[in-house]
């Protein structure tokens, strides 16, 4: 049984590659979770914070001010920008 | 037979130009894996941004225009060289200036007589270069490759979007060094727009995905966003390549001048030892004279 790869990607680095139990992101019609064996999806991402939850049980937060998510397969890859915020930016969240 | 003199000065002034180029190589080697760095970064992006407009533009009905896919409704070609504002970089300039010439008298030939093509300059060398042949450069980008930031690449790329999809331009075209290792450049001529959809070969297996929002305004954030990260890894393999080359030539430079010292060297060992010997032959010549008086 294939776990849920998900792999998050800024033009200048890998922030995250490895099996998630669970990935929240924020999507332009909303936020949605994915977990294993989702359908296919692409979405659209706005600002917020993307919330995984690695098969290693940790939790991480990555903050996303644009970017898209595509998922199939239990391939899971998060296109975002450059996740440095402004501190005003941050406060928001 | 150079006196003895001339020949401490050559060396001496060879020496030195070797100290510059093996500076220059240190720096440029410092460069280059900086360079190399943010090539690697670049990437993994790069390839899945594509992998993602791919599976999408293969879900999707065909129905529904993709932007900056087909070509503009303009008259005008932009050939956009990039090369570098700095020369002691062996062929790196010369081989953009040729590869632009060579589509100017081929491919578009006929538009060129016309005046539809123009030609965007990115590196002040090339600009030298191209004004020795009489092409003129109609838009200059130097300051671009001074401070390569996505910001700034991204600039110039949605200008260049914006005036394709007024109605200005038909296409771009990209003429540029691409790295493949540190001592080997490849140039590449590249259509920029209109964008060519990278094709799937497993069209075998259509997903049925989920879209959100929707399909149009998926599309029209991902193209652009393409757009900006192909034109700013263009850049990065151009200046990644030029850090290469410049550190290839002055290695072959500092070479050079080893030999050349080397050679020096032996001149001036030789031209000493005459000069001793025909000291010796005049003392023994003076004392055998007075000798005999």
């Amino acid at each position: 049984m294939m776990d849920l790869y998900l792999e998050v990607v800024t033009p200048e680095e890998i922030l995250f590659e490895g099996f998630v139990g669970m990935v929240e992101v924020p999507g332009a019609s909303g936020r949605f979770t994915v977990l294993r064996d989702h359908a296919p999806i692409i979405s659209t991402l706005i600002a917020g914070r993307i919330r995984v939850i690695g098969k290693d049980g940790v939790e991480r937060f990555f903050n996303c001010r644009q970017g898209v998510v595509e998922c199939r397969e239990n391939q899971m890859t998060v296109l975002m920008d450059n996740p440095r915020l402004t501190p005003s930016e941050a406060g928001d969240l | 037979m150079a006196n003895l003199k001339d020949i401490r000065t050559r060396i001496n002034s060879v020496k030195t130009t070797r100290q510059v180029t093996s500076a220059m190589k240190m720096v440029s080697a410092a460069r280059l894996k900086k360079a190399q760095d943010d090539i690697s970064h670049i990437r993994p992006f790069t390839s899945r941004l594509a992998s993602i407009i791919q599976d999408l533009t293969s879900a999707i009905d065909e129905k529904i225009p993709v932007s900056y896919t087909v070509s503009g409704k303009g008259k005008l070609t932009l050939v956009l060289a990039i090369a570098s504002n700095r020369g002691l970089c062996g062929g790196f300039n010369i081989n953009v200036v040729k590869e632009v010439q060579s589509l100017l008298s081929g491919k578009l030939r006929d538009e060129y007589r016309k005046g539809n093509v123009l030609v965007g300059v990115m590196g002040k060398q090339i600009e030298k270069l191209f004004k020795s042949r009489d092409i003129k450069a109609d838009f200059i980008y130097h300051e671009l490759l001074f401070s390569a930031s996505y910001e700034s690449i991204s600039g110039l790329a949605n200008e260049l979007m914006l005036e394709f999809k007024e109605g200005n331009l038909k296409e771009v075209i990209l003429v540029y060094n691409e790295f493949v290792n540190a001592a080997v450049q490849a140039v590449q001529v590249q259509q920029y727009l209109p964008f060519a959809v990278p094709k799937s070969d497993t069209a075998d297996e259509l997903l049925d995905y989920i879209l959100e929002p929707d399909p149009v305004s998926i599309i029209d954030s991902l193209i652009p966003k393409m757009l900006q990260t192909m034109l700013y890894q263009v850049v990065l393999e151009s200046l990644a390549s030029e850090h290469g080359a410049r550190m290839t030539s002055m290695h072959k430079a500092t070479d050079n001048a080893s030999d050349l010292i080397r050679d020096l060297q032996l001149s001036y060992n030789k031209a000493r030892q005459t000069a001793i010997t025909n000291q010796i032959v005049e003392i023994t010549g003076g004392a055998e004279a007075l000798k005999g008086g």
